[in-house]
């Protein structure tokens, strides 16, 4: 009894571990030391920080193929709908597109939005990395004049993501 | 005065006259548009009024009219109203300064027509075609252009969409946070349209050409036409003897006087048109339910989390 106790204890314990790495394994972000991480509370991200004046960076994998509404798609692809869905539905101006390259040397591409809401403007970034198995969406926001005072500390950032997979 | 216009005789010619109205004047084959100077020309900016100068010739009130033409010769009375057809299909009204492009296809159907460019570029109209000869003249157009643009900066956009427009002698019609309203010479009209579009992240283009021709040859039929009737009432009056002669005829005076401005303001309302193209600029998301039908909406759930607003909830903060 008492072996089979501690089998399953075991066995409890390595399935969180492999749950907790397969969640995290996908990537890595050095968090800037002008920026906070989120807590475990954000189910929405796999990653947020934000500096003190409300620039927010978030990072969030999805897996193709999975999922139906996720299929297996390359990065031209969703970059296309990315662009697509932010102008058409979103009204956000596209302000340019740069090809980008993790700290891995994972090739990407950058969309730079802008947007006006409630007679403020926003900028918006978008990175995508697509592999594989995984589209990470890396994106970073916030007023203009915050996000301007805070843009090294955003492209320090993205700089230090690297790709898993 | 002579006599045989006395009396019942005096009631039964103006019986006649008032069955005759519709079918007197020109008819619509008789009717060749005027080939004054341009319109565009006439209604620039600058001499905005200038295109009325000539309307001095016109008055409706009875009283002004020149004695000349009350005898009937009303040939030229209505004639200052002309939209100088010949004109109108020049490089002055042509929005993109070479009429061809735009008219040829009115010219192949020869009636009013509406043609409609959703979604596309403006330089992307049909290539020029070889003008079919029209005894008529050519196409009216009113053109009507409306721009989509993504929601950034958008105060600063407008104070240089405006600057666009009054540099080339339009004018702002209205102005709203997410919208402006602007009339612009029909001449610049694709030119204008373009440089807008260079100001932002355009989402939409959308531009037609509404051909006017057939109602303002209408209208311009039935204001000659009234015009001479009226000029035969005046006659009438003058002779006419007693009081209650007198009085019919002024009530149908007055009628035609009517008939006569409200068909002069539909003709300005056209002329104002044609001269100067709308341009409605609108700053804003396009809507789910706007998006044509041809416009694919991607199903990745995902995209949805996509935006500003969700990137800055963060749990446990407040905004």
């Amino acid at each position: 009894m008492k072996t089979f106790k501690h089998t399953s204890l075991w066995a409890m314990a390595l399935l969180f571990c492999t749950l907790l790495f397969s969640g995290c394994a996908s990537f890595k972000i050095t968090t800037p030391d002008e920026m906070a991480e989120v807590g475990p509370q954000d189910k929405a991200y796999d990653y947020r920080a934000l500096t003190v004046r409300g620039v927010v960076l978030g990072v969030r994998v999805i897996s193709q193929g999975k999922y139906d509404d996720v299929p297996r798609a390359n990065e031209v692809f969703w970059v296309d709908a990315t662009r697509q869905r932010m102008r058409t539905l979103g009204g956000y101006a596209l302000l340019s597109e740069e090809p980008v390259q993790s700290a891995n040397g994972h090739s990407g591409t950058r969309l730079k939005f802008g947007r006006d809401q409630r007679g403020t403007t926003y900028w918006y970034w978008v990175t995508l990395f697509v592999t594989e198995d995984n589209i990470h969406v890396i994106d970073a926001g916030g007023r203009r004049e915050h996000f301007e005072e805070s843009q090294s500390v955003i492209e320090q950032a993205l700089a230090s993501y690297v790709v898993r997979d | 005065m002579p006599r045989f216009l006395t009396g019942r005789r005096l009631a039964t010619a103006l019986l006649a006259l008032l069955l005759a109205m519709p079918a007197c004047g020109a008819s619509r084959s008789d009717y060749a548009p005027s080939s004054s100077s341009s319109y565009a020309e006439e209604r620039a900016p600058q001499g905005r009024s200038a295109a009325y100068a000539d309307s001095d010739e016109y008055s409706p009130s009875p009283q002004s009219q020149p004695a000349a033409e009350s005898t009937g010769s009303s040939s030229s009375s209505w004639s200052w109203f002309s939209f100088g057809g010949d004109d109108v299909e020049g490089s002055k009204v042509s929005p993109d300064g070479s009429a061809p492009r735009e008219q040829a296809p009115v010219a192949k159907s020869g009636g009013t027509e509406n043609r409609a460019q959703s979604g596309a570029e403006p330089g992307d109209a049909a290539k020029p075609e070889p003008q079919a000869p029209s005894s008529k003249g050519r196409p009216l157009l009113i053109y009507n252009g409306s721009l989509i643009v993504a929601i950034y900066e958008v105060a600063e956009t407008q104070l240089k969409a405006i600057a666009i427009v009054e540099e080339a002698d339009g004018f702002i019609a209205s102005r709203a946070s997410d919208r402006l309203v602007m009339r612009v010479p029909a001449a610049q009209f694709r030119e204008i349209l373009d440089r807008l579009a260079n100001l932002g992240d355009v989402i939409d283009v959308n531009w037609r050409a509404q051909d006017v021709s057939e109602e303002v040859r209408d209208l311009q039929i039935r204001l000659q036409n009234s015009m001479e009737i009226r000029n035969r009432l005046q006659v009438l009056l003058a002779r006419a003897e007693k009081v209650e002669d007198a009085l019919a005829i002024e009530a149908q005076l007055e009628r035609v006087t009517l008939d006569i401005e409200r068909i002069i303001g539909q003709l300005r309302s056209f002329q104002d048109r044609v001269a100067f193209s709308t341009i409605d600029m609108h700053f804003r998301a396009k809507r789910v339910d706007e998006i044509p039908d041809d416009e694919y909406l991607l199903p990745y759930s995902w995209l949805n989390g996509l935006g500003v607003d969700n990137l800055l909830r963060i749990p446990g903060g407040r905004r």
